[in-house]
């Protein structure tokens, strides 16, 4: 009788657990996003650092890029990067693959996405002071989209994981 | 004397569909090939000694203008990214002025719609018209004339060789500077050479580093002004020979005055068909009153570009 009890509060300590572990799960998945975009921006401006002071040929830029920046995002770069490098493929499609290819590591949206594929309908066709002035909106765009995440962020991160707890004990209270 | 050529070499730096159209043109065209054409809308081109070859869309030679292969504008965009690698940025410098280098020496003339600030191009856009230029170097072509150009102790005395354009002149004086680097037992000693290369058409810098054969012993100022190239050259590196193409305007005159003030050889090149004619140019004056040059190299294309007609002492 009393193996019975403890298995039976066990099962209920499980559900509750995971249930709580996926609701805070889902709630850094929400945190994720503003962190990407912050990493984005900060590419970007070591983007536009690199074209108009450091003259790098694009390619290199986006290795540096790779380098420095932090993951997942700088595989965007290191993707670009490779492209690239292979020949025969424009900054626009290289850009473009890459992005597609981003989907599996980033938690963008599709208008987070939408700002990066009009940035790089300009990226390496122009000359300096144009390639700053398309870099510098995609960063105010990116940084627009962040204040939004970050809101989303406050509303959804505390509610998400108090819904993971509750949404455990009320199942336990059910099957109990 | 060795012909460097390179149609197969400039092929990657075209976007691909235009790459297999000309991959497939006839081996004979290839080498004769002096410029592929692209412009946009227009039919693909080659440009030979004989005259402009249109190209079919299978690579072939083509009469009417209408068959020829009708150059996309995507084609232009993704050969200029390839000349650029995808940096126009940093090249734009080069286009204000319309042209390219490619590795391998090859330039490209560049035209497209301009952007004019304060009555001055700033820049331009649409890159639709490109003229890839086969870079031909002629390994030796000084070397019928260069033991004239030395005195008894195989010293370099100045020259100026006196060309219309289209004679081979800026392929002479790489080739002088080239030997002269080199230096020849018994006939001439090894000079250090500076080349002031405005318009990067005798070195061909790609990427920091001359890509046609310049000798061991020669510095070279890309893309300097002449007149400041000279200055800077002959202040910083101590040069035995200044060597720089195309004097035109009398500051150009002025800078090599000063050169040979400072008891620097110069090797130079002129527009003109005759010593006369050169004195009547705005700088070529100074230089007749100044007498810097000792010697005088006249170049036509009588019997081809680089015809020598005569080598006179000054």
């Amino acid at each position: 009788m009393t193996g019975l009890y403890f298995l039976r509060f066990g099962l209920c300590l499980v559900i509750i657990c995971a249930s709580g572990a996926a609701g805070w799960v889902f709630s850094e998945s929400i945190k994720e996003r503003p962190r990407q975009l912050r990493s984005l921006q900060a590419a970007l401006s070591r983007l536009e650092t690199e074209i108009s002071c450091s003259m790098a040929f694009l390619p290199e830029a986006f290795e540096q890029l790779a380098r420095f920046t932090q993951p997942p995002v700088n595989r965007l770069f290191a993707d670009t990067a490779e492209l690239l490098l292979l020949g025969d493929v424009s900054i626009q499609e290289a850009w473009r693959q890459s992005i597609v290819r981003s989907r599996e590591y980033l938690v963008l949206t599709q208008d987070d996405e939408e700002i990066l594929l009009d940035l790089g309908d300009s990226l390496g066709i122009s000359h300096r002071e144009d390639q700053s002035r398309h870099l510098r909106l995609a960063q105010k765009a990116l940084s627009r989209q962040e204040a939004e995440a970050q809101r989303a962020e406050e509303q959804l991160v505390r509610l998400y994981s108090m819904l993971g707890w509750a949404a455990g004990g009320a199942l336990v209270l059910m099957l109990v | 004397m060795e012909k460097k050529a390179g149609f197969h070499s400039v092929l990657r730096y075209v976007a691909s569909p235009l790459r297999e159209i000309l991959a497939q043109v006839p081996e004979q065209l290839k080498a004769d090939a002096l410029e592929i054409r692209i412009r946009q809308g227009r039919p693909l081109a080659l440009v030979t000694s004989l005259g402009i070859v249109l190209i079919s869309p299978t690579g072939q030679p083509e009469a009417d203008p209408l068959k020829g292969y009708q150059v996309r504008g995507q084609d232009c965009r993704l050969t200029i990214q390839l000349m650029t690698r995808s940096s126009v940025y940093m090249v734009e410098d080069q286009l204000v002025q319309g042209f390219l280098t490619l590795p391998g020496g090859h330039r490209v003339g560049v035209a497209g719609s301009g952007y004019v600030e304060q009555g001055r191009l700033q820049a331009v856009r649409d890159l639709t018209q490109l003229n890839i230029r086969l870079a031909r170097e002629v390994l030796g072509a000084a070397a019928p004339i260069l033991p004239a150009l030395v005195d008894g102790e195989g010293r370099f005395q100045s020259t100026l060789v006196v060309s219309p354009p289209g004679c081979g002149k800026t392929t002479l004086i790489r080739d002088i500077a080239r030997q002269l680097s080199w230096g020849k037992p018994g006939s001439w000693h090894r000079h250090t050479v500076a080349i002031v290369d405005e318009r990067s058409e005798i070195a061909a810098v790609w990427q920091g580093e001359p890509q046609t054969d310049c000798g061991p012993c020669t510095d070279v100022l890309d893309g300097y002004p002449k007149a400041e190239g000279i200055a800077a050259a002959i202040r910083a590196l101590a040069p035995d020979v200044v060597v720089t193409d195309e004097l035109g305007t009398r500051a150009d005159a002025a800078a090599v005055i000063q050169a040979a003030a400072a008891g620097t050889a110069v090797l130079a090149s002129i527009h003109g068909d005759s010593w006369e004619a050169v004195q009547k140019l705005p700088g070529g004056g100074l230089l007749a009153e100044h007498s810097v040059f000792r010697r005088l190299v006249i170049l036509s294309r009588r019997r081809g570009p680089g015809t020598v007609e005569a080598v006179q002492l000054l």
